[in-house]
């Protein structure tokens, strides 16, 4: 009995296994890519696609900073994987915090003006739908 | 009946594990599925609870306008007991220092840096970051706007190749 349990059935019974887990969805979940996209007001694509990417060239930040005399201060900048560059900066302080939010999972999006170069919209969605920076 | 096919053992109990996997599955599925999720609330049970959302608000507005119309002075807030002291306000970033001499020549070097980058299709590079950095720690606020305005318009519209942003 414990021979034909170890030789027969324990490798059916692995096999069985490994086709539950396979098919399952146990470790699906929403995901979502988001490369980094340069148009002429805007840029956006997730932190963790940009940095997974295949390319060495497309890369996507937001940085703040602040010193006593300029005060706060913070810029986003996006870059294409054809090597169009786009960026904005702010001394807004709502967007400066924005900003300052972006992790290594971070979707972000902003808009500027073209005629001053300062943003007018920052948008950063932290989720679990894009692809840590790895 | 026994085994008309006559197909090995293995592939039946195979066959029958795979297939009561797959059940399990769809099982375990099924039970995680929230059977009894809290109903959505309908667009009349939003609509009530902003509208009482908002006399609660237009309420406490009123309180304070009245309190205020009294003293002439916003109230003062009063912390919690036991709560910490807190931080002495950061310096307002409204606020921008006058111009000096080493200011305005600060200021003409780096326009300069990046006019030359423009003109020259010289790649705005770390170098070139750092070189602008030792230039914008004297700048006032509204230099370092214009500086930054710029940059971004120059890079933005493709005049300004650049592989690194101006220094913060």
């Amino acid at each position: 009995m414990s021979e034909w349990f170890l030789g027969r059935a324990v490798p059916v019974l692995a096999l069985g296994l490994g086709v539950f887990l396979a098919t399952s969805d146990s470790l699906a979940g929403n995901k979502t890519t988001g490369e980094v996209t340069a148009y002429p007001n805007s840029g956006f694509g997730s932190v963790g696609s940009a940095r997974n990417s295949a390319d060495t060239t497309q890369y996507i930040e937001c940085s703040t900073a602040v010193t006593p005399q300029q005060g706060h201060r913070g810029f986003c900048t996006a870059r294409d994987a054809l090597g169009t560059t786009v960026g904005c900066f702010t001394f807004d302080a709502n967007m400066i915090r924005v900003m300052a939010s972006v992790n290594a999972s971070s979707y972000i999006s902003f808009q500027f003006d073209k005629t001053t170069g300062e943003c007018f919209q920052v948008t950063v969605k932290n989720s679990s739908r894009y692809p840590p920076a790895i | 009946m026994g085994n008309p096919l006559r197909l090995p053992a293995k592939v039946i109990a195979a066959v029958a594990l795979t297939g009561g996997a797959f059940a399990l599955g769809h099982y375990t599925r099924l039970e995680r599925t929230p059977s009894e999720a809290p109903r959505p609330a309908s667009g009349e049970d939003r609509a009530a609870a902003r509208l009482a959302a908002l006399e609660r608000r237009v309420g406490e507005l009123t309180s304070a306008v009245r309190d205020n119309a009294h003293t002439g002075a916003p109230r003062p807030v009063t912390p919690p007991s036991g709560a910490a002291t807190p931080e002495p306000a950061a310096p307002s970033d409204d606020t921008d220092a006058a111009p000096t001499p080493e200011s305005v020549a600060a200021f003409d070097a780096a326009e300069r840096m990046i006019s030359d980058a423009v003109a020259h299709r010289v790649i705005w590079d770390e170098a070139k970051r750092e070189d602008l950095r030792a230039q914008i720690g004297v700048l006032s606020k509204s230099q370092l706007e214009t500086v930054y305005s710029h940059f971004f318009v120059a890079l933005n519209s493709g005049k300004l190749v650049a592989s690194a942003v101006p220094p913060l």
